[in-house]
C-alpha cells in the first residue's frame, strides 16, 4: 500500500510554545484515518500542515509526493478538504459558491460538478437560498458538498459530522464507505456513524502522537480486546459480569466485553457459573482506544 | 484565474462599495459646489487681456488635510472589510482549500479595491467640474474638463497612498480595529504637524502667492514632493504581499 500522506519529525510552534512536537506519521492509501484527541491537543493545526495553510516550524510533511505548503495549488487538485471553522462569504448562495469554489479547483465543468456533489448531500433543495439566511447545519452540508468537489483521492474532514442531522450522517458514512479506493482523514469527537469504518486511527494529546496505526494493530499494542459473547442466558451472564466490573454492552442478543484480559478468563469464568457461551474477538470501539491511550500516557 | 477571482472579490465588496461611491459623491460634489469652493478663474480683465479660451485655468481648488480627513478612514475601512485577515480569515480559509494560488487572491483583491475607488473617483471629477461651473459646461462642455487630468493623477497617488497604508495595515494587524485606529491615529497626528500638506498630493500652491493655486505649473512639483510617500506606501505593498504569501491561515 503506497502511502498518501508522510510526516517526519514535525515540529510547530507559535510564539515559542509548541503545538505540535515531533510528530511522525505516515497514512496509507485507501485508508480511513480517523485523528483523535482532546480539545487543544493540535489535531486542526496537524490538518491544517498537511493542507497546506500552515507552514511546519520543522520536520518534513508530503502529501501525495508534494510538499503541501508549497505546492498546495497543485495539491489540491486532488485533495479535498473542510475545516471545523469552514465559513463561506454570506452575500452569494450556495449554488453559486459551491461553483466558484468549483472553479478554483480547476475543474472542468464547474456547474456541473457543483451540481453532482449538491445533489449527494442533498443541499440543491435549498442552495439558491441566500447564504446568510442558512442554518450551521445547512452551512456545514455546503462545505461537506465542498470536500467532494471534483471527487477527490485524499479527503480530509475536521469535525465533519457536528452539527449534521442523521441522514447526512449516513450519508457520509456510506460514501467513505462504498469507496473504498479514496483515502479519508477525518478528526472528530462524533465517531458513532466512523467507527465501523476507521481502518487507522492516530491519537494525540499535547501536540505529541499517543498511539498510531491500523485499528488492529494499535488495539494489541494497548492490550485491548473486544469479546463478544453470545449466549442463551444473557441476563445471567451479564449480571456475573457487572459483579466482576467488567466494561460491558448488551446489543441485540449480544455481550460486548473491552478487557485487556484475555479472552479465554472470561470463558472460564462463565463456565464456572455453568453458563454455556460462545466468544468472538473483534476490533475494539474507536473510544476504548482512545481512552486507553490517554490513560496509559 | 485571476479574472474569476478579481470579479468574485469585486462582487463581494459591492455593499461597501456603494456606500463608497455614495460618499465620494458627496465629498466631491457637494463639498465643493455648495460653500466654500473656489473654481479657479482669473479675473475677468486677466481672462479678457489674453484671450485665454474658457476652462484653460478652471480648477477645484481644495485642501490636502480636509481630503485625508475625509477620505483617508473610508478607504481603510473599505480595504479592510475586503481585505482584513481577521474578518476574512475563515472564508480566506475556504477559498484557499482549493487551487487557487494566494498570490492570485491577493493581486485580485488589491484590483478589486483600486476599481472600486478610483472608479468613483474618476466618475466624481467628472461630475464636480460641470457643477462647479456649469456656465462654462453649457458654452463648451469638454473644455470644463481641461484640468481634470493632472488633478486626477494627483487624486489617484493620495489613493494610491491610502490604498497602501490600508493594505499593510489590514494584512499585518489580524484584529480589525487595530487595522482601523492604528493607521488612522498616526496618520492623523502625522497631518496636524503639517507634513502631509508639503510631502503628500494633493497639495495644491499658491503660485503666484496671493492668487488661487493653480495646476498648470505645480503638478509636477507636486508629484515630486511626493516622491518618498508613494515609494515608501509602494514598499508597503510588497511587504504586504509577501506577509499574506507567507502567513499561517490560523
Amino acid at each position: 500500500m503506497e502511502e498518501v500522506v508522510r510526516l517526519e519529525g514535525l515540529w510547530k510552534l507559535y510564539g515559542g510554545n509548541p503545538a505540535l512536537r515531533n510528530i511522525n506519521l505516515t497514512i496509507p492509501e485507501g485508508s480511513m484515518f480517523l485523528l483523535m484527541g482532546p480539545n487543544g491537543s493540535g489535531k486542526t493545526t496537524l490538518l491544517k500542515i498537511v493542507l497546506g495553510l500552515v507552514k511546519p516550524t520543522r520536520g518534513v510533511a508530503r502529501v501525495l509526493g508534494l510538499d503541501p505548503w508549497k505546492k498546495r495549488h497543485e495539491m489540491f487538485k486532488r485533495v479535498g478538504a473542510m475545516l471545523e471553522r469552514h465559513s463561506m462569504p454570506k452575500w452569494t448562495t450556495g449554488r453559486r459558491i459551491l461553483e466558484y469554489l468549483a472553479k478554483l479547483k480547476g475543474l472542468r465543468e464547474p456547474r456541473k460538478e457543483a451540481l453532482k456533489v449538491a445533489k449527494i448531500f442533498e443541499v440543491d433543495e435549498y442552495w439558491d437560498r441566500n447564504i446568510s439566511t442558512y442554518s450551521a447545519g445547512m452551512l456545514r452540508k455546503i462545505a461537506v458538498a465542498h470536500a467532494f468537489l471534483g471527487d477527490p483521492e485524499l479527503i480530509v474532514l475536521d469535525e465533519p459530522m457536528v452539527t449534521l442531522d442523521k441522514q447526512t450522517r449516513l450519508i457520509l458514512r456510506n460514501i467513505i464507505r462504498d469507496r473504498k479506493d479514496r483515502t479519508y482523514i477525518v478528526s472528530s469527537h462524533v465517531v458513532m456513524e466512523l467507527e465501523e469504518i476507521a481502518t487507522h486511527i492516530a491519537v494525540l494529546n499535547r501536540g505529541r502522537i499517543v498511539i498510531a496505526g491500523s485499528i488492529r494493530d494499535v488495539a494489541e499494542k494497548l492490550g485491548l480486546n473486544r469479546i463478544m459473547i453470545k449466549t442463551s442466558n444473557m441476563e445471567r451472564a451479564l449480571r456475573i459480569l457487572v459483579e466482576k466490573e467488567y466494561d460491558v454492552r448488551a446489543s441485540s442478543g449480544k455481550i460486548i466485553v473491552e478487557t485487556a484480559q484475555s479472552p479465554k478468563i472470561l470463558l472460564e469464568l462463565l463456565e464456572k457459573e455453568n453458563i454455556e457461551a460462545s466468544i468472538e474477538i473483534v476490533e475494539p470501539s474507536v473510544w476504548s482506544i482512545y481512552a486507553k491511550s490517554l490513560l496509559k500516557q | 484565474m485571476f479574472f474569476k477571482v478579481f470579479s468574485w472579490e469585486f462582487q463581494g465588496g459591492r455593499r461597501p462599495y456603494m456606500v463608497l461611491l455614495l460618499y465620494f459623491l458627496l465629498l466631491l460634489t457637494v463639498h465643493f459646489t455648495i460653500g466654500e469652493v473656489e473654481v479657479e478663474v482669473a479675473c475677468e480683465s486677466y481672462y479678457l487681456e489674453y484671450d485665454y479660451p474658457p476652462g484653460i485655468v478652471i480648477d477645484v481648488d481644495w485642501l490636502a488635510e480636509d481630503i485625508w480627513w475625509f477620505a483617508f478612514p473610508v478607504v481603510l475601512a473599505y480595504s479592510i472589510s475586503l481585505f482584513s485577515y481577521e474578518l476574512d480569515t475563515g472564508v480566506l480559509e475556504t477559498y484557499l482549500l482549493s487551487s487557487v494560488k494566494r498570490s492570485t487572491i491577493f493581486t485580485a483583491k488589491l484590483s478589486a479595491i483600486f476599481t472600486a475607488i478610483l472608479l468613483p473617483l474618476l466618475g466624481c471629477l467628472l461630475l464636480s467640474y460641470p457643477l462647479a461651473d456649469p456656465l462654462l459646461f453649457q458654452h463648451d462642455p469638454m473644455g470644463v474638463y481641461i484640468n481634470l487630468p493632472p488633478r486626477l493623477l494627483l487624486y489617484a497617488s493620495m489613493l494610491y497612498i491610502m490604498i497602501c497604508i490600508s493594505v499593510f495595515s489590514a494584512t499585518v494587524f489580524r484584529k480589525p480595529l487595530y487595522a482601523f485606529i492604528l493607521p488612522t491615529v498616526t496618520l492623523y497626528i502625522l497631518n496636524m504637524t503639517g507634513i502631509f500638506k508639503r510631502y503628500i498630493p494633493p497639495s495644491c500652491f499658491y503660485y503666484p502667492p496671493g492668487f488661487p493655486c493653480s495646476l498648470g505649473v505645480d503638478v509636477m512639483t507636486v508629484i515630486e514632493r511626493s516622491m518618498p510617500a508613494i515609494i515608501f506606501s509602494t514598499i508597503m505593498l510588497i511587504l504586504s504581499y509577501f506577509i499574506f504569501n507567507r502567513k499561517d491561515i490560523v
